[in-house]
């Protein structure tokens, strides 16, 4: 952990979040955080307020009223649809592709973790019946550690990208014996920094451990899950990484595999609908503007 | 960017693609065997999987013998039905199925032989349907796999709704409560700031009511010290024997008193405006009123040579219930105006009866004039405050425009409304209507019961005075006839003498009574010896008709304008005369204060200097024996070792104030038996009740300070009859004699005696300049003589003023430095005394001795005044044509 950590403090230096998304992210560990804070807190930036609106009127919510204020979009998709919103908002923006190197693009990365959010909340829902939207913010967060990594050692991290093979094991396994640390554990700790949730903290942290027994149900078990069925539709965090899945997990899958069929029919779909939400072109026009 | 769009499936390399295990289970092989026996009845099958397994159909045929094994590879290459060798009618056929991946074994059960491919075809579409049906299965399943997932995810979808559902009632309650805590926050917040409000609205009207307070008593103040100038100026006009000196008092005189008239208007004014005026309530008689008021108004009208001419109807109620002062400040403020915007013709004052009830009356008072007369578009503005027809009318006749405002406030606050229409160039008409309450007691109708008929004859050139006098004879049972012109008066006296019934009275207007018109008229008044009339000559107050007592007539000079009361009196002369009696008598006098033949006795206690000098000063010019004391102590000590006719007492006093004084004295008439003396109080609040108040405590009446010789004299002469058994001869020095020769000797005295400090107040000559030296001093040179006092003028007061404050902080030094530059001026205007004056108290600031220095300061300002007076003169003499006017 102690590399982790030194990764961590030296991408605070650098790269923060916004004012805004930093107080929000209190805000969403915050459980008494009413509406109304809520929302003034993201009406303190009025950029995030219109992104957050197209995002609520695209069609990934369907909506049969255009929603025209914040208030208006709680009282369409609640605080927790919208808190998620607001940190993809956010985290978009350290996905910003800064440099492309061999084998490895942020925006690639970006189009993964928004498939593994999406597919994270349709696992949760349809498969295990239960909300979707924790998921669906830990599939956003999930590699943020390759983004410290990428940040922080992005010769060593664009390395290891081009150099990893399947055969040398896991990713993981790989980035620590390179770098002495994984995304994991990085990401672990920034979900503690961020004070996100227990649960969303422990889907980041055990999201590649294939050698336990992980709960299908548990939030490591469903981005698992999802990071599986993203990987078919070869929407990987890079071209070479390979995944695998939990033996707990495979079993789950097998035993219900109609289930996963079905849902991994549907899953394309899903993801087209939420174009608006993943797509990072018409950010970098605006960021150019800005 | 790279679609997400276009996917390609990729091999998963690590772990086994869970989703490509297709195996068909034993179960589903087992269901394809079932169909295909209940489609080809009278066939056994046997199914062979790749890895050996085999289900259906037990029997010995059914087994390929183990050296045909190579068969199943055969047939997994053929498309066609590959017989077993052996028995050829028996032999089973084997028969690849590349949907399912097995071979199926099948034998014809009995002895039903069937074409090989016809089989084959029966098999194929067996599979085919088989696959059809499980494919629809599969279907049905993912289907309601689908359907499950979506009610799931339905589930969530609630849930969820039911969150943001609470989420919003969560927060509507919280607004709801947040909104009522702001309500109570604003609530609390409305309820100080209301509070403050009504702080800064009290505070506000304690300002303004300081402010009005302050307004009224600067007044009040300003009123006192003003009354003693104008008294002062009084006793000095009537002292003085140089008509210069009289021009110029008269005018300070004029001005003081239009000064205390704008005091009195802006007193009036702003109580007015303060709410505070408050109406008295008293029963009066409105014939008294108006006639008291036109006495007052007439001379100075007629002083211009304009006709003043007032009519009540004799029918108009009279006797009513109101406030007559403030009625008579309203006519008094219009009748000014009127007389001061009209140069020729004439003002008249006339009441007219608008409505009549058993106990209300509505007055109409109008005040016409021929004056100058009000342009249309200025009509409107004459009632608001400060406003004169414009700037330059203030200039041209002075005065403020508060008259109209208030006369207009103080109409509406009697519930009367006011107008007026005016034509440019021909004159103005103010009226005002007041409704008055009638006096309970209904009086008896004013009645003359003369002896006999009375004819009377009227010769005026005014049709109004005419109408007037004729409709005041009717009202007395008189009848008149008038004439306007001198011929036809005197046709009719002539033909009523033709018929015996010569008039017993004729009026005639004082203009016929002069040369050849004059003597026309006598002979024909004189035609009857026996029987002359009783004539009465119109005039106005300040003219005085001839002294010819030798006319051969009784007659007698009637001051216009002619009230009922006067036509009343001479009626009963008339009468009188009717009866025998001797010839001609002097002509009455003007009702003048005639002095008793022993000098009154009066006490006046009064403690402001100013004051009492004032009333000394009336009083004794009066031929009243003055007696003064300081303070309401004084005057019980007084009151104990003597009688007095009447008191003068002051209210607010030092040691005993007026109204304990008068207690004492009271008391002290009853122990001794005595008639109670008559106490009239000096007051200085003119506010209602005071009367009553006054009268509670033992007085008898009340006048207002300042007052005037005139009210003071009035007074008196109301109360001071002379008892009879009082025979005190004067003899102490308080007393003052009646001669005029010793009367200012013994003010004088007085005023010493009383310990006040008063230089001869006027220079009995020009000595105060030494006109000799001046010109010396400036070479002859008068327009730098005139220059210099025009300087100074401007220049004395504040070189006054800083030796006054020199003196009042004993600054020794400043006063050294101040009274030498001052000695300086005064030496260069060759102004012995005023030097002389200045000197010592340069003196004094160099000796660093103050201790008299307040008594030469007075006497210095008193001496610069009598400079300036001087200076003025001397202006005047030198030919400085653009002084302002000294006299009028």
């Amino acid at each position: 952990m102690a590399t982790a950590e030194t990764f961590l403090s030296k991408f605070r230096t650098i790269k923060t979040l916004p004012h805004v998304a930093l107080r929000l992210s209190k805000m969403i560990s915050d459980d008494k955080c009413s509406m109304e804070e809520f929302e003034e807190i993201i009406k303190m930036d009025p950029t995030l307020v219109i992104r957050i609106l197209r995002l609520v009127n695209s069609p990934y919510y369907a909506l049969r009223e255009k929603v025209k204020s914040i208030s208006q979009a709680l009282l369409f998709i609640g605080m927790n649809n919208l808190r998620n919103m607001v940190a993809l908002e956010a985290v978009k923006a350290i996905f910003r592709n800064t440099h492309e190197t061999e084998g490895f693009s942020r925006s690639n990365l970006w189009l993964h973790c928004a498939a593994v959010s999406i597919c994270g909340q349709m696992v949760s829902e349809r498969i295990f019946g239960k909300n979707g939207e924790d998921a669906f913010l830990c599939g956003i967060l999930h590699d943020v550690g390759m983004i410290v990594e990428d940040q922080v050692a992005p010769e060593i991290f664009s390395r290891i990208v081009r150099d990893y093979q399947s055969s040398y094991g896991s990713f993981v396994q790989y980035e620590n014996d390179v770098i002495g640390t994984d995304h994991c554990k990085i990401g672990y700790l920034l979900a503690q920094d961020w004070k996100l949730s227990l649960e969303i903290q422990d889907g980041i942290k055990r999201h590649h451990t294939y050698t336990e027994a992980i709960t299908p149900s548990s939030m490591a078990g469903i981005i698992q899950i999802a990071e599986y069925l993203v990987a078919r539709l070869n929407m990987t965090a890079f071209p070479s990484m390979k995944y695998s899945l939990s033996d707990s997990i495979k079993e789950h899958i097998r035993e219900t595999i109609e289930e996963y069929r079905v849902l991994s029919n549907d899953l394309p779909q899903e993801i087209a609908r939420a174009k608006e939400l993943y797509e990072i072109d018409s950010d970098l026009k605006e960021a150019a503007h800005e | 960017m790279k679609s997400i769009l276009t996917l390609k499936k990729l091999p998963m390399n690590d772990i086994d693609d869970l989703f490509e295990d297709t195996k068909k289970t034993e179960k589903e092989l087992r269901a394809f065997l079932k169909l295909l026996g209940s489609q080809l009845p009278g066939f056994a099958f046997r199914i062979i999987t790749t890895d050996g397994k085999s289900y259906g159909d037990e029997g010995a045929d059914m087994v390929i013998p183990a050296q045909h094994k190579d068969l199943i590879q055969t047939a997994r290459n053929s498309s066609t039905m590959v017989r077993v060798p052996g028995d050829p009618s028996f032999s089973p056929g084997l028969l690849f199925i590349p949907e399912l991946n097995v071979s199926l074994l099948l034998f014809p059960a009995g002895s039903v032989i069937a074409a090989e491919d016809l089989l084959t075809r029966a098999v194929r579409l067996s599979v085919e349907l088989f696959q059809t049906l499980d494919n629809l299965q599969e279907e049905r399943i993912h289907i309601q796999t689908k359907e499950n997932q979506l009610n799931r995810q339905l589930r969530v979808l609630q849930q969820k709704n039911y969150q943001i559902l609470e989420e919003n009632q969560k927060q509507q309650s919280d607004y709801a409560r947040r909104l009522k805590s702001e309500i109570k926050r604003q609530t609390a917040e409305l309820r100080i700031t209301n509070k403050e409000l009504i702080k800064a609205r009290q505070e506000a009207e304690a300002a303004s009511q300081a402010k009005s307070d302050f307004l009224a008593n600067m007044s009040h103040e300003i009123r006192t010290p003003l009354n003693g100038i104008i008294g002062m100026t009084e006793i000095a006009l009537d002292s003085s024997v140089n008509a210069n000196l009289k021009g110029l008092l008269s005018t300070i005189l004029t001005e003081a008193e239009s000064l205390l008239g704008l005091i009195n208007d802006i007193l009036d004014f702003s109580k007015i405006e303060a709410g505070k005026l408050e109406l008295e309530t008293l029963a009066f008689d409105l014939r008294e009123v108006m006639d008291e008021f036109c006495e007052a108004m007439a001379l100075s009208a007629q002083m211009k040579d304009l006709e003043f001419i007032s009519y009540l109807p004799p029918e108009c109620p009279s006797r009513l219930l109101g406030d007559p002062h403030r009625l008579k400040q309203i006519l008094v403020n219009l009748a000014g105006n009127a007389v001061k915007f009209t140069s020729q013709g004439e003002i008249k004052i006339t009441a007219e009866l608008m409505e009549e009830t058993p106990d209300r009356a509505v007055l109409r008072f109008i005040v016409s004039d021929t004056g100058i007369g009000i342009p249309e578009e200025k009509q409107a503005k004459v009632f608001e405050m400060f406003s004169q027809v414009d700037s330059s009318t203030t200039r041209e006749y002075g005065g403020t425009g508060l008259g109209t405002t208030i006369s207009k406030q103080l109409v509406e606050l009697m519930d009367g409304k006011i107008g007026l229409e005016s034509t440019t160039g021909e004159g103005t008409t103010f009226w005002f209507e007041i409704p008055f309450t009638k006096q309970t007691p209904i009086p008896s109708v004013r009645s003359i019961s003369s002896p006999e008929r009375l004819q009377a004859l009227i010769l005026d050139s005014n049709p109004t005075v005419r109408g007037v006098l004729a409709s005041y004879f009717t009202a007395l049972g008189v009848e008149a006839m008038s004439a306007n012109a001198l011929d036809q008066a005197v046709k009719i006296l002539e033909e009523a003498h033709s018929r015996g019934e010569p008039f017993p009275l004729v009026l005639i207007a004082d203009h016929y009574w002069q040369g050849d018109e004059k003597k026309l008229l006598l002979s024909a008044l004189k035609t009857d010896q026996k029987k002359s009339p009783l004539l009465g000559l119109l005039s106005p107050k300040n003219r005085l008709v001839e002294n010819g007592a030798d006319i051969g007539l009784i007659w007698q000079q009637v001051y216009k304008p002619v009230t009922l009361k006067d036509l009343e009196k001479l009626i009963q002369k008339t009468a009188q005369k009717q009866l025998p009696q001797k010839a001609a008598i002097a002509p009455e006098t003007s009702p003048a204060i005639s002095p008793p033949q022993q000098p009154l006795q009066v006490l006046l206690a009064e403690d402001y200097p100013t004051n009492q000098k004032v009333a000394l000063g009336h009083l004794t010019k009066a031929g009243f024996a003055v007696t003064v004391a300081d303070n309401g102590a004084q005057a019980v000590e007084a009151c104990r070792r003597r009688t007095f006719d009447l008191i003068l007492m002051d209210i607010q006093m030092p040691v005993m104030d007026g109204y304990m004084a008068t207690k004492a004295i009271r008391e002290l008439e009853k122990t001794n038996g005595k008639k109670q003396t008559p106490i009239i109080a000096l007051t200085a609040h003119a506010i209602k009740g005071y009367r009553e108040h006054c009268l509670q405590k033992g007085m008898d009446d009340f006048i207002t300070k300042p007052f005037k010789r005139d009210t003071l004299l009035a007074i008196i002469n109301k109360w001071g009859s002379r008892p009879e058994h009082e025979t005190d001869v004067p003899h102490s020095l308080e007393k003052h004699s009646r001669e005029p020769e010793h009367r200012l000797q013994a003010e004088l005295g007085t005023l010493q005696e009383t310990g006040l400090v008063l230089p001869p107040l006027l220079p009995t000559s020009t000595e105060t300049i030494d006109l000799k030296e001046l010109n010396e001093i400036w070479d002859n040179d008068k327009e730098a003589i005139i220059n210099a006092f025009s300087d100074f003028f401007g220049k004395s007061q504040s070189m006054l003023t800083d030796i006054q404050t020199a003196i009042t902080t004993a600054d020794t030094d400043k006063l050294d430095r101040c009274a030498h530059k001052f000695k300086g001026a005064m030496l260069y205007f060759a102004a012995p005394h005023a030097t002389e004056l200045a000197y010592q108290l340069e003196m004094m600031g160099k000796n660093k001795d103050l201790n008299s220095a307040g008594a030469t300061f007075v006497a210095l300002v008193r001496a610069c005044e009598e400079f300036q007076i001087c200076a003025r003169k001397i202006q005047q003499d030198l030919g400085a044509g653009s002084e302002p006017n000294e006299t009028q």
